[in-house]
């Protein structure tokens, strides 16, 4: 006969009992009436009362515009450590030379990939996208551009120093527009709590300050991950 | 020159953001207008460089718009033949087929030829470039079933249909 195991047989107790713990939880939570209460107003005055089709840009830059403020925050924040801890330090990345045929490929997509996410960030309060998504995909053309062309060829024309300057003024034109909040009588981000027009819903300007802001954080995510990126890969 | 190129790429990226969007407002076309001419400046004049251009003769005249209607059946036509073949093996059997990676010549000159030359080999079903080689020329392209031996029987096969259509591009 084998011998017990008793780290696995803690483990699985422990597991179980969290298991437990956590089901327990979201059961009571689900039976709260208060719990729902927020979700219940979301839905059916989030049109009306924000202006923006696409319910979750209308909880991310209007309800709770706050929280999206530390989100934001988390990727300034990586993005400076990252570039603070390697400026000189000469980490070596492969030095790939692509076919022009790889090269004229990336070349002939890129313009569309620029259309694409300026779309997605534009139509944020439309349609599923945002700044979030948006400035995910800038931040992947610039990983193309590095991996086809080399990373001289990038720092060239956006260095480090130029990227985080975007990034900086993303982050103030976030929080400029969080004054806007503040001016108009609110709290700090609020959009249309403080009677900022939201305009006709399924319109382009509509949402308030919802596509301003989701411009604001595109910019701040597309280039803090570029940072990141640029700041990991070095070629010899 | 610079102007009319960045002109006409904006005028493709605006029927791009068309189809995106699916609408005629005015507001919407204006912003869509901004921004397809951001865009086009932006990848043309900023993040391309080093021979790479957008497109070689670009913008397109107008016999070159008149050979992308041209070239696309043409195409077509031999993407289902490759895939006939294709299907012909799995569907076999004895999966009859003779794997290999052949080198062929090219004559075309330009990166923009040489690169619709290889995605067309690419796209059709059981040919794939692997490689290139620039100085000479030579396409490495993996064929699932080496049908020649000869040199220029293989390319006769591969490359010749594709590129007697591709030389014709933007002349």
């Amino acid at each position: 006969m084998k011998k017990i195991n008793f780290d696995k047989v803690f483990s699985f107790i422990l597991v179980s009992l969290l298991g437990l713990f956590i089901m327990k939880v979201l059961y009571s939570v689900a039976g709260e009436e208060a719990a729902r209460f927020t979700a219940d107003h979301y839905i059916s005055y989030g049109v009306d009362e924000t202006g923006a089709i696409n319910i979750i840009t209308a909880i991310l830059f209007d309800y709770r515009a706050f929280d999206t403020l530390g989100e934001a925050t988390v990727i300034f924040t990586a993005a400076s450590v990252v570039a603070l801890l390697l400026p000189r330090h000469e980490a070596s990345m492969l030095k790939t030379e692509f076919t022009p045929v790889v090269q004229q490929s990336i070349a002939f997509i890129l313009p569309f990939l620029w259309i694409i996410s300026i779309f997605l960030i534009s139509y944020g309060h439309l349609s599923p996208g945002g700044g979030f998504s948006g400035g995910v995909i800038i931040s992947a053309m610039s990983i193309l551009i590095i991996f086809t062309y080399g990373y001289r060829y990038m720092t060239r024309r956006f260095n480090v120093k130029k990227l985080s300057l975007i990034e900086d003024i993303g982050a103030l034109a976030f929080l400029t527009i969080g004054l806007a909040g503040i001016i108009a009588g609110g709290t700090f981000l609020a959009n249309s709590q403080v009677g900022i027009y939201p305009g006709p819903p399924g319109e382009l300007l509509s949402g308030g300050l919802m596509p301003l802001s989701n411009f604001a954080v595109a910019a701040k995510v597309g280039t803090g991950l570029s940072v990141i990126f640029l700041s990991l890969a070095r070629e010899d | 020159m610079k102007v009319k190129e960045i002109l006409s790429l904006s005028l493709i990226l605006f029927i791009f953001w068309l189809g995106l969007t699916a609408s005629l407002e005015p507001q919407e076309l204006i912003v869509g207008a901004v921004i397809s001419l951001f865009a086009a400046y932006f990848s043309t004049q900023v993040l391309l460089g080093r021979g790479m251009s957008w497109g070689e003769g670009f913008p397109p005249t107008f016999r070159g718009v008149l050979f992308t209607f041209y070239y696309f059946p043409i195409y077509l036509w031999y993407e289902i033949k490759a895939h006939l073949q294709v299907i012909y093996i799995i569907l076999h059997p004895r999966l009859p087929m003779k794997p290999g990676i052949v080198k062929v010549p090219t004559d075309l000159d330009s990166n923009y030829r040489i690169t619709g030359l290889a995605n067309s080999i690419t796209m059709t079903p059981g040919t794939l470039t692997v490689d290139i080689d620039e100085e000479e020329a030579l396409l490495y392209i993996h064929w699932i079933e080496v049908e020649a031996r000869d040199p220029y029987e293989i390319r006769e096969a591969l490359a010749v249909p594709f590129e007697k259509y591709l030389r014709r591009i933007h002349e």
